[in-house]
């Protein structure tokens, strides 16, 4: 978090990230180089760097995917979604890489235009076996590259958070398009088992880790709906020791998503959106005194919702009470900003 | 994550595994069947023991063997591919068989045309008609 518009908020975690990521592609490169070479000695260097780059870069795009339900399903996950917009911002480039090497070798001989090209090479659109996948691989790369160049906070904050991730979940069907991309294309041209386990067990893992995630989510909001009141309007959550030090318990009530969050021997409560993208406040954890979003660390204070000047962000917050150990919410908000008094544990 | 979103999410992976399962499989049904090739292969007979004489150029080097009970046959032992497309063999202007562009091919010679030596052996280029090399054989 910023009071300015930086190009990239350099820190410790980033960098760490961020070379470790490198390292990965770079071994990943060599690696795909060598064998090529040694099965295919005669192959040229732009089919090379052709294929090399489209295997990596849907093999990022694959495991960019898998890091949101992964971290909901396991919170040890989540330092990979923490610098996640560096590995999108990546995989466009390798996409791009691949994407312009295929239409110089493919598309640039020619008396058209390479583009036109593309589209106009192979025209067979009704048939599956014969479709011009080029086309599927340039629409992929076209919402990668939108992503890519959205991806600064500084877009995020003048396109409104709800219209930047209704625009970045475009992801989802970029990925639809490059798994057709791979299986109309160099699986229709090469008929490998290798290629079509590949990509068939890549598909079964991203949709079985999101529809886990979205089963164990919606479980989760079932068992919210249903507590029972108690007066004043306050809804039984949890026994405070259940809430691990530090950490929150999620809980949605009468439309209200809330984190309450134990620490120092009291509980409180804040409402579970951060104001940056929209991230689970709860499931990240209280650092230097101060709730830290999982997926960009914004902050905020636990007992008034606000960021620490000078930030401004700010957050609901709610009423809480502890009765015999057990903890109670009232989902009345107060405005963004609000003090309230924190629920003191009793030992 | 707001629950509208995680709604959309739900929605999106939900009918998108369908689609997306659906599509990777008629993807693999259309695959194209592989055909299967047989090989042919020119079947070469087997040398016979004697080598009455031989002839050697860049491209061959060529024996005529001989045998007293099999007979006699030309050998081709092809070193450096020619550059014609095709070469044709005519042994006494009679047509023996077509030359390959590499291995070893040999080409039985019926009794009647080595009823007196020195016998001759001409390669052809067919298209242009003209003779591409000219060997004499004198066992």
């Amino acid at each position: 978090m910023s009071v300015n518009y930086t190009t990239v908020q350099w820190n410790r975690q980033k960098r760490r990230y961020d070379r470790i990521m490198l390292g990965i592609m770079a071994l990943y490169l060599l690696t795909f180089s060598f064998l090529q070479l040694f099965f295919h000695p005669l192959i040229s260097p732009e089919t090379l760097i052709i294929r090399a780059t489209g295997t990596l870069a849907f093999i990022m795009l694959q495991f960019i995917l898998c890091i949101g339900p992964m971290a909901r399903l396991d919170h040890r996950f989540l330092p990979l979604l923490y610098n996640r917009r560096h590995l999108g911002v990546t995989t466009f480039l390798i996409g791009a890489v691949h994407g312009v090497f295929n239409i110089i070798q493919f598309h640039s001989l020619g008396y058209v235009d390479p583009i036109f090209s593309v589209f106009a090479s192979n025209t067979h659109y009704t048939s599956l076996q014969d479709f011009p996948f080029q086309t599927l691989g340039f629409f992929a790369l076209l919402i990668l590259f939108l992503m890519a160049a959205t991806s600064h906070d500084f877009w995020l904050k003048n396109l409104s958070p709800r219209w930047w991730k209704s625009l970045h979940m475009l992801v989802y069907l970029a990925y639809g398009l490059l798994v057709f991309h791979v299986m109309l294309g160099v699986v229709q041209l090469e008929q490998s088992p290798a290629w079509i386990g590949f990509v068939g067990l890549g598909l079964l893992t991203l949709v079985s880790l999101h529809l886990m995630a979205a089963g164990v989510e919606k479980k989760r909001l079932e068992e919210q709906m249903d507590k029972p009141t108690v007066g004043e309007g306050f809804y039984e959550v949890c026994p405070a020791e259940d809430i691990p030090e530090n950490r929150a318990k999620m809980v949605y009530l009468d439309g209200q998503n809330i984190a309450v969050f134990r620490y120092e021997g009291k509980v409180s409560a804040v409402n579970n959106i951060c104001r940056h993208q929209h991230g689970p406040i709860g499931e990240g954890k209280i650092v230097d005194g101060c709730i830290t979003c999982p997926w960009h660390g914004y902050q905020y204070l636990p007992n008034n919702g606000q960021s620490p000047p000078p930030f401004t962000e700010k957050l609901e917050t709610y009423d809480v009470k502890i009765v015999d150990g057990m903890v109670w919410v009232n989902p009345q908000p107060y405005p963004e900003g609000t003090e309230r008094p924190a629920a003191i544990i009793q030992a | 994550m707001v629950p509208e979103l995680r709604k959309r999410h739900r929605f999106i992976w939900q009918i998108g595994s369908v689609l997306l399962c659906l599509g990777f499989a008629a993807a693999v049904w259309v695959l194209p069947q592989s055909v299967t090739q047989t090989k042919l292969f020119q079947k070469i007979d087997p040398p016979l023991p004697r080598i009455l004489d031989t002839q050697e150029s860049e491209e061959f080097t060529i024996n005529l063997r001989g045998d007293s009970t099999k007979g006699t046959q030309l050998e081709f032992i092809i070193k450096k591919p020619l550059e014609q497309p095709v070469a044709q063999l005519y042994w006494q202007y009679i047509f023996i068989g077509v030359l390959g562009s590499k291995g070893v091919q040999r080409f039985p010679i019926s009794g009647t045309r080595l009823a007196k030596a020195p016998y001759f052996l001409q390669i052809v280029n067919p298209f242009e008609k003209t003779g591409i090399q000219k060997f004499n054989f004198n066992p």
